[in-house]
């Protein structure tokens, strides 16, 4: 008896475990979001005020941020000061999709993020300004529709998770 | 800068696709002059003095056929190669049609021209460009020195040639000289073609006692330098407009000597000219040297030397 009451707590705390870093993957969603969103207007800041090229941007917005943004700007700094012949776009998406798919981000978060590179460098002052405010409004809208569900989902999946392991348990009961 | 470093840093402005084409097709880098990309159409060099169309398979060509065909793609990659990855940053080049490669190479840019309350704001959907390649020639000025007293006694000089034949090349070497013999020379370089500085380094050598204000509009240049630099000379590229003649005229009642050069086919082309005409009857320029590609880019036609 005391086997199964012990079997039954463990497939409950399990279930219950998961539906908490089901949850828990959103407040990480959440702060890759976050990081990207102040790489990316540390990168604006540099252009607008700087003016400097767009290596020497990355490569200095790489050494203020620390995590995966940083990693990947300094990255993609380094290879194109490598003067290999790629186009921008070619190597932001190479590093963007490397480096991002170790981050909890959704598919959609990446392709903003790689859609970034497609026009970096490539146009006026006035155009790069709308690129990436275009990103910054994206990440904008997507964490604010985050933070209205945040709290209430995670709330929701460690329930779930836990009267599924009940649910479980009394079936194998 | 050895042929070799020379050649690659050229191609490094190029698409790989391009540069892949261009670095069999350019085998001596000294003997190449201009390459000219257009979209939809054959890419031409001007090589050892002859034009030639870029193969597909990288060789030069006397025919079209089988000619290697720039893309408006491949065009925009280039802009963004030549900007350092940076076309926002390079946007005040970009209103004045060219942009300076690193060693001093020019590239004109012909596209669609973006204006905002009548002025020039931006150069968008790039439809052509010619890159002149830069080759300093170490004593190309030596004929024109012999002929010229310029070291013992200091006079101002003017360089006439159509475009392509030597002048800049020819006013690099007289700096040099003459900063080597001891006099200083202020160098009003707008177009970063005479120094060729890039982020600030001179990558040509202009001799020891030159100071280059680069990027600089002449008449403005010509005004600091004489301010500033107390020069024995000053050196400007293509001198023309009202502004830069009124400079001039400042330049040479404060006892500083120009050498300064013209677009102009010959003698008189050179006096229809109007400012410039002015100048010359009034003998401000003692020597004046008329060179063409009669002979190869750099030909010296005519030297004359009026020291009254």
């Amino acid at each position: 008896m005391l086997h199964r009451v012990l079997g039954g707590m463990f497939v409950i705390a399990a279930c219950g475990g998961g539906g908490i870093l089901f949850g828990r993957q959103m407040k990480l969603r959440q702060e890759h979001l976050q990081e990207g969103r102040r790489a990316v207007e540390l990168l604006q800041a540099q252009i607008r005020t700087e003016g400097g090229s767009l290596p020497e941007a990355l490569r200095e917005t790489g050494e203020h941020m620390a995590g995966v943004y940083g990693e990947l700007f300094r990255e993609i700094s380094e290879e194109m000061l490598l003067y290999r012949g790629e186009p921008v776009r070619v190597l932001w998406e190479e590093a963007a999709r490397r480096k991002l798919r170790q981050s909890y981000l959704q598919p959609s978060d990446v392709e903003q993020f790689v859609l970034l590179g497609e026009q970096l460098g490539m146009t006026d002052r006035q155009m790069q300004e709308t690129i990436l405010g275009r990103y910054l409004s994206y990440t904008e809208n997507e964490l604010s529709v985050l933070l209205g569900e945040i709290r209430e989902k995670t709330r929701l999946y460690r329930n779930l998770g836990i009267l599924l392991g009940i649910f479980l348990t009394i079936l194998l009961l | 800068m050895c042929g070799m470093k020379e050649k690659d840093l050229f191609l490094r402005a190029f698409p790989a696709a391009l540069r892949r084409l261009l670095e069999t097709a350019v085998e001596e880098f000294s003997c190449l002059q201009e390459v000219r990309l257009r979209v939809g159409q054959p890419v031409f060099l001007t090589y050892d003095n002859r034009e030639w169309y870029l193969g597909q398979d990288g060789r030069r060509r006397r025919e079209a056929a089988q000619s290697f065909r720039m893309t408006q793609e491949l065009l925009r990659e280039m802009l963004s190669f030549l900007s350092n990855y940076s076309v926002y940053a390079v946007e005040q080049e970009l209103r004045q049609g060219f942009l300076t490669m690193p060693g001093g190479h020019r590239v004109g840019i012909c596209g669609k021209l973006v204006t905002e309350n009548g002025q020039a704001r931006t150069l968008r959907e790039v439809s052509s460009m010619n890159v002149r390649v830069a080759h300093s020639h170490p004593g190309c000025a030596d004929a024109v020195l012999r002929r010229l007293p310029l070291l013992s006694r200091p006079g101002n000089v003017l360089l006439v040639s159509p475009p392509g034949c030597g002048k800049t090349t020819l006013l690099r070497d007289l700096i040099r000289q003459l900063s080597a013999g001891g006099y200083t020379v202020g160098v009003v370089d707008e177009r970063s073609e005479i120094a060729a500085c890039y982020q600030g380094v001179p990558g040509q050598e202009l001799g020891p006692r030159t100071d280059v204000l680069d990027a600089t509009p002449k008449a403005v240049g010509m005004r600091m330098l004489l301010r500033s630099m107390a020069p024995d000379y000053i050196a400007v590229d293509e001198i023309g407009g009202e502004e830069e003649l009124h400079e001039l005229w400042t330049a040479l009642y404060c006892g500083c000597h120009l050498i300064a050069t013209c677009h102009a086919a010959d003698r008189a082309e050179l006096l229809g000219k109007p400012g410039l005409s002015e100048l010359l009857k009034k003998c401000c320029f003692q020597g004046v040297v008329f060179l063409s590609r009669s002979k190869g880019a750099g030909t010296i036609e005519e030297v004359e030397w009026n020291a009254t």
